[in-house]
C-alpha cells in the first residue's frame, strides 16, 4: 500500500492509496505510519480512495489513534466514502472516531 | 422466492476481491431495490471476516482446498426476504460461535451479540473479527461434517417485513 504524505502547519496528512484497508494491506499500513506518528502529533487521515474496512483495518487504525494519544496527539478521519461510513455507523465506531468531512475542515479546528 | 448460487475460492487471500464481486452480485439478485448499502456492507463485512477467519486459522491442513460458498435467498413471494451465506472448508475443526463465548467469558448471557465491538474490546487492536461476525449476521450456525467445517450466515433484510 503506497500513502501519500502532505504536511502543513505541522499537520501531517496521509493519503492511502487504494480501495481496501483490511487483511491483505494492514500490517503494512501499521509498519507505514509507526516511523510518523514518532515525529508528528496531528494527523488527519484523507480515506476518500478507501472503499472497505475490515477487522484488520480496524485495528490497524485504533493501533495508530491510540499511538498518537499515547503522545497527547490526535488522529482524525476525513473523505469516508459511504460504505466505509455506513459500516463504521453498524458498528458505532463513528462514534470512536474524530470524522470530518474534509482536511480543510479538520486542521481548521486545530487552529481555531 | 429461492434463490441458489455457489463459487469456490482458493483459501487465500487474494481471493478476497473474487468473494467480495461474488457477494455483491448475490444480495443485488435476492433483495433487488431492497439491497441498500448499509445491508450489503454487512453482509459483505461479516462473510469477509468469516473468510479470513478460514484463511489466517483454520485451513493448516487443508490449504490446497478451496473454501465453497454458497448463498440461499428465501421468503416472500416477489422478493426473498433472507440470504444465508454458507462457507464451506476442509481445515481443522473450529467453530466461530464457540470461540466467541470463550473469548467472552464462557457466558453467553455476558456477551452483547448485536452490539459494537467497542462496546467490549476497545482496549485491544486485534480479535474484532468473531464480535463482527456475531454483530452483523442475523444468525448463525456451526457444523462438522464429513471432515469439513459448515458456517452458515444468515442475514434478515430488516427493511422488508418478515
Amino acid at each position: 500500500m503506497t500513502i501519500l504524505l502532505e504536511e502543513h502547519q505541522n499537520v501531517m496528512v496521509l493519503r492511502p492509496e487504494g480501495h481496501a484497508l483490511d487483511a491483505r494491506n494492514a500490517e503494512q499500513f501499521r509498519d507505514s505510519v509507526r516511523p510518523i506518528i514518532s515525529s508528528h502529533s496531528k494527523i488527519v487521515l484523507d480515506m476518500s480512495q478507501i472503499r472497505f474496512v475490515d477487522s484488520a483495518g480496524l485495528g490497524a487504525l485504533l493501533s495508530l489513534m491510540r499511538g498518537l494519544a499515547s503522545q497527547n496527539g490526535q488522529l482524525r478521519l476525513v473523505g469516508l466514502q459511504d460504505e466505509v461510513l455506513t459500516m463504521f455507523r453498524q458498528i458505532r465506531m463513528n462514534m470512536v472516531f474524530e470524522i470530518y468531512d474534509s482536511v480543510q475542515q479538520a486542521t481548521e479546528t486545530w487552529y481555531r | 422466492m429461492n434463490f441458489q448460487c455457489a463459487t469456490q475460492l482458493d483459501c487465500d487471500l487474494s481471493a478476497i476481491d473474487d468473494l467480495h464481486l461474488f457477494l455483491r452480485e448475490a444480495i443485488a439478485d435476492t433483495f433487488g431495490d431492497g439491497a441498500t448499502i448499509a445491508l450489503t456492507e454487512r453482509i459483505v463485512l461479516a462473510v469477509h471476516e468469516a473468510f479470513t477467519n478460514i484463511v489466517r486459522h483454520g485451513q493448516d491442513a487443508g490449504r490446497e482446498q478451496p473454501i465453497v460458498v454458497r448463498c440461499l435467498a428465501t421468503g416472500g413471494d416477489d422478493r426473498a426476504t433472507r440470504l444465508t451465506v454458507e462457507l464451506i472448508d476442509c481445515g481443522r475443526a473450529f467453530d466461530p460461535i464457540a470461540a466467541a463465548l470463550s473469548r467472552a467469558g464462557s457466558s453467553r448471557g455476558g456477551v452483547d451479540w448485536r452490539g459494537p465491538p467497542s462496546s467490549h474490546n476497545i482496549g485491544t487492536t486485534g480479535g474484532y473479527g468473531l464480535s463482527m461476525i456475531h454483530s452483523l449476521a442475523s444468525d448463525l450456525s456451526y457444523a462438522r461434517e464429513q471432515g469439513r467445517n459448515h458456517l452458515l450466515l444468515t442475514f434478515n433484510n430488516e427493511g422488508i417485513s418478515q
